[in-house]
């Protein structure tokens, strides 16, 4: 490994900013021009660079990891097979995507592919949600104690807390389901 | 269906009595629209309920919000003289159509010539200038003589402008689509990347070739050049995708280079189209 991928891994792995804002600087620009070339514009660059990201923030994460590649080659596969997905997403069976996009010989790595998909439409749906109800159930899936969450959201009562993370909940599951990825992914 | 959630979060947390779990159970192995619910309520807890993926998102989120492109002028100066290089090159140009259309003929009569001034050679003309003016001032452009300034040496360590852009393009094929990196530790210069192409046949040669960051050193002016280890990866992997192949790459040389920053070329031999440029530095 070579010693700036190293700092690489390690920015992912701890999680941290300045690192991970070099790591946006130096490859983000490679991603863009990559994306550009197959029908992407720069926004979809950026979405599949933080994707790409929360799966290695993912892979890094296991003991047994170990880079066997450089680090951007990784990072370029990683990003190829999300948008190769997405393409094929898009284009429905109208157009012919080329199931090249896909190399990634790696199991783990492909499993981490779908799974960043899937959850994806989790986060989309949470992002729809108002703020009150993002921060409550931010709470809620933290396993924090409804009397607590009352106190903190400074609601009247726990009953009230309740009743309030379930509508929050419904509607998260609402537009969960509402999500065309839905049908396809989580079945 | 408030109660539906509470009983469907105390089963998954296993605070549900006994008695209730296995009532449960049954219904699920009996309904399949429950445990599709189940499912994707534990879904929901075990990607929502991730305190460190929140925190990396809030970051990555943060960060991208306030990304910026690196600016492609990061040296003004190298690309301010490019540019003014460049504006005199348009300037000459048109001076000099602007001359060919109102200068007479050898047979035209002197009173036919326009209003038109020919300047006086000034004191300060580009070939006057100080040697060491890497420069040629904006306000004394040359009409007459349009010949490249000479091309200012840079310092060791910065960009090249027009390598740059050809790195932040990289891959620069979509018939040999690259991921290369290099590096430029001990022993040398080594590299090592993917491809993926559907074009490369067995027998074909890739190169590559390294320049330094001088004006002028690409694509005439290579500090070396080499031929790149080229391998198919996992020739039995369940390849769907099987119009392309996968190839691993990988170059070692022993260079005594000295410390500066450096660019890599990777081309198929015999051809002058790059495929890929990096970066190195030392």
């Amino acid at each position: 490994m070579r010693p700036a991928d190293d700092e690489y891994i390690k920015a992912i792995q701890n999680n941290d900013r300045k690192g991970l804002e070099q790591l946006y600087q130096e490859f983000l620009p490679r991603i863009s021009a990559f994306l550009r070339r197959n029908g992407g514009s720069d926004a979809d660059a950026k979405d599949v660079f933080q994707d790409a990201l929360i799966v290695l923030f993912k892979k890094v994460q296991a003991p047994e990891f170990q880079l066997t590649s450089g680090f951007y080659t990784l990072l370029y596969g990683i990003c190829r097979n999300l948008w190769g997905n997405r393409l094929q997403k898009k284009s429905g069976n109208e157009v012919s995507i080329p199931e090249d996009y896909k190399y990634t010989n790696e199991p783990v790595l492909t499993q981490l592919i779908e799974q960043q998909e899937e959850e994806q439409v989790f986060w989309d749906a949470f992002k729809q949600l108002g703020q009150d109800c993002q921060q409550l159930l931010q709470l809620f899936f933290a396993k924090i104690k409804m009397a607590e969450i009352a106190e903190r959201m400074e609601y009247s009562s726990v009953g009230y807390a309740k009743k309030r993370k379930f509508q929050c909940k419904e509607q998260l599951i609402k537009r969960v389901k509402a999500d065309a990825r839905y049908s396809e992914l989580l079945q | 269906m408030e109660q539906k959630y509470e009983r469907i979060e105390a089963y998954l947390d296993g605070t549900l009595p006994e008695a209730e779990r296995k009532a449960f159970e049954a219904e699920i192995a009996k309904d399949a629209e429950i445990a599709k619910e189940i499912k994707l309520h534990r879904r929901l807890q075990s990607t929502l309920g991730n305190e460190a993926e929140w925190q990396f998102r809030q970051n990555l989120e943060a960060i991208s919000d306030g990304y910026q492109a690196p600016d492609k002028n990061k040296n003004p100066g190298k690309q301010g003289t490019l540019r003014l290089f460049l504006g005199i090159l348009t300037l000459s140009i048109l001076a000099s159509l602007l001359y060919f259309f109102f200068m007479p003929g050898p047979d035209t009569p002197p009173a036919e010539r326009p209003e038109i001034e020919q300047p006086a050679p000034s004191p300060t003309a580009p070939e006057e200038a100080p040697a060491d003016e890497p420069e040629v001032q904006e306000t004394t452009p040359a009409p007459t003589t349009p010949e490249a300034p000479p091309i200012a040496a840079i310092p060791s360590d910065q960009p090249n402008a027009a390598l740059e852009a050809l790195v932040t393009a990289s891959p620069l094929s979509t018939a040999y689509e690259l991921a290369v990196e290099a590096d430029l530790s001990d022993p040398g210069f080594a590299l090592e990347g993917e491809m993926l192409s559907a074009q490369y046949k067995a027998d074909q040669i890739m190169t590559i070739t390294l320049f330094d960051n001088q004006p002028g050193s690409y694509p005439d002016a290579p500090l070396h050049t080499g031929e790149l280890q080229v391998m198919e990866i996992d020739e039995d992997a369940p390849l769907a995708f099987a119009a392309k192949k996968a190839y691993f790459l990988a170059y070692e040389a022993e260079l005594d280079l000295p410390a500066g920053l450096y660019y890599y070329v990777i081309r198929t031999e015999g051809e002058a189209e790059a495929l890929w440029v990096g970066k190195v530095e030392q």
